[in-house]
């Protein structure tokens, strides 16, 4: 078993959202950034692993393990933060700390020091005079103080300043350094994934509409810029995925195979640029 | 459990230490009163305010989402359900042991400090017993309706038997031979509703999605 995570079929219905029939595959050791707009269905596909809301359909797996059976077993080798971290306002970092000690089996209590410390969290200040960005340091510093094999972030880094992501992000780069270790995170901030992401997963309207490789990603596609009529011979050749028109021309994003010569000029692309030209082909706008 | 039961104390202690305060006050007030006869309605709304406790904190779990993040912790839903549960049995048992103690010193017999031991913890647990199983079934915001009226039940059924009686005196409890039987039999009954009432509560929990 490679998979960190594998979804197959995997269906959650609400009365205005589906996430439809989702087949994904975490493999181990990989980093992979789930993108999508607001209501795509991040933070469901995430709960729904986690089985914090019921699946409909379909099966999850977890770390090689059936999540329908043993799940507790499992969620000890799984650091989690969600959007929003459910601590009581009244708690302070100590005592979570404490909690946290009686909850997973391999506590590391000093790493969870040296985290609280390298975050800048002070341990006796309660959560609720904690700032968005310390609430979310705080489940951070929770999730990589029990030896986990995977991480679950549901946009980790959102709240963060600049300066902190970068500081979070170079975290869940050394969580990467063991092979055996794998991060699903999903976020609005491509840069943040960009950086740290081997797969990139795009969501939208609950359906996986793209999961590859990044680097396959960005040597797949290119942008193209060029007039209408360039524009056009590209896509009469297939190779037209989304299109902004403007005064000056036409940028659009192709598939650079397909791109045929002379046809305006190529340029990289950039994984927001990606996900943005094919929900807007999705869109059929 | 463990973890969980850590996090309910902390939170015991932070929430409502007023409510703990006002135990303690009942508490010195019985412990003041040993020559006087004893006061069931004081126990009884002792047992009562203790009762509210594990259900006022789960309340606030999910105002925190910790109902949400507790679900990402290596727990079952079996044991974050009976978190609450367990968390009643042990304020419960610790309440009705100190006031039971009291009636001890009185040199009342053990007949009266078994009394006021059922009459405690039995208030203690019919809270969590008769309105957990909504809350985790519908959620703290639909259930709190059912939470308060639970409550004011209790309370009501309670004071209305109590107030202005001398329940070893005044009450004819026919076949059952004396009130310290009566109360045991009430407390098996109460302990029965609380263990039926732990079962449906998990299952609840269990179908719930956050």
């Amino acid at each position: 078993m490679n998979e960190a995570i594998k979804t197959v079929g995997l269906q959650k219905h609400y009365r205005d959202f589906s996430l439809e029939g989702l087949d994904l595959t975490l493999p181990r050791g990989v980093v992979m950034g789930l993108i999508g707009e607001n209501g795509a269905g991040k933070s469901t596909v995430i709960k729904t692993i986690l089985d914090i809301v019921h699946k409909d359909g379909g099966s999850v797996t977890l770390l090689g393990r059936d999540a329908a059976h043993d799940l507790r077993l499992t969620k000890e080798e799984i650091g989690v933060v969600p959007d929003e971290v459910g601590i009581h306002g009244q708690l302070n970092a100590k005592e979570v700390g404490n909690i946290m000690a009686l909850t997973f089996r391999e506590w590391d209590a000093d790493a969870y020091a040296r985290y609280l410390d390298a975050l800048g969290l002070p341990p006796k200040k309660r959560f609720r005079e904690y700032s968005r960005g310390m609430k979310m340091k705080l489940g951070i510093a929770v999730a990589l103080s029990h030896n986990a094999k995977l991480l679950i972030l549901d946009e980790a880094t959102s709240g963060l300043d600049p300066v902190v992501r970068d500081e979070v992000v170079e975290m869940f780069r050394d969580f990467t350094r063991d092979e055996e270790c794998s991060v699903l995170i999903s976020s609005h901030i491509v840069s943040d994934l960009e950086k740290i992401c081997d797969y990139i997963a795009f969501l939208h309207h609950g359906r996986l509409i793209l999961c590859e490789e990044k680097d396959r990603l960005l040597e797949k596609y290119c942008i193209l810029r060029g007039g209408d009529d360039e524009i056009d011979r590209a896509r009469a050749c297939g190779a037209i995925i989304g299109e902004r028109r403007g005064q000056y021309g036409t940028e659009a994003l192709a598939l650079r195979e397909a791109v045929p010569a002379g046809c305006g000029a190529i340029g990289e692309v950039g994984i927001e640029d990606i996900f943005i030209y094919t929900v807007k082909g999705d869109n059929g706008q | 459990m463990r973890g969980l039961l850590r996090k309910d104390f902390y939170l015991l202690f932070k929430t409502y230490k007023f409510m703990l305060i006002i135990v303690a006050a009942y508490f010195a007030v019985a412990l003041a009163s040993l020559d006087a006869s004893p006061n069931y309605m004081l126990y009884f709304a002792t047992g009562s305010l203790i009762g509210i406790l594990p259900t006022g904190i789960y309340m606030g779990d999910e105002g925190s989402r910790w109902t949400e993040y507790s679900l990402t912790l290596p727990y079952s839903r079996a044991a974050l359900a009976s978190s609450k549960y367990v968390m009643t049995l042990i304020n419960g048992a610790v309440f009705a042991a100190a006031f039971a103690s009291i009636e001890l010193l009185r040199r009342s017999g053990a007949g009266s400090a078994a009394l006021v031991f059922s009459l405690v913890f039995t208030a203690a647990i019919m809270q969590t017993a008769l309105s957990m199983p909504f809350l985790y079934a519908f959620g703290a915001a639909n259930a709190r309706v059912v939470y308060i009226a639970v409550y004011l039940l209790i309370f009501g059924v309670g004071m209305s038997f109590f107030m202005g009686t001398n329940l070893l005196e005044n009450y004819n409890f026919g076949a059952l031979s004396s009130p310290v039987t009566a109360s045991l039999l009430v407390l098996a009954a109460a302990f029965a509703v609380f263990m039926l009432s732990w079962v449906i509560g998990i299952i609840c929990y269990k179908r719930r999605s956050f």
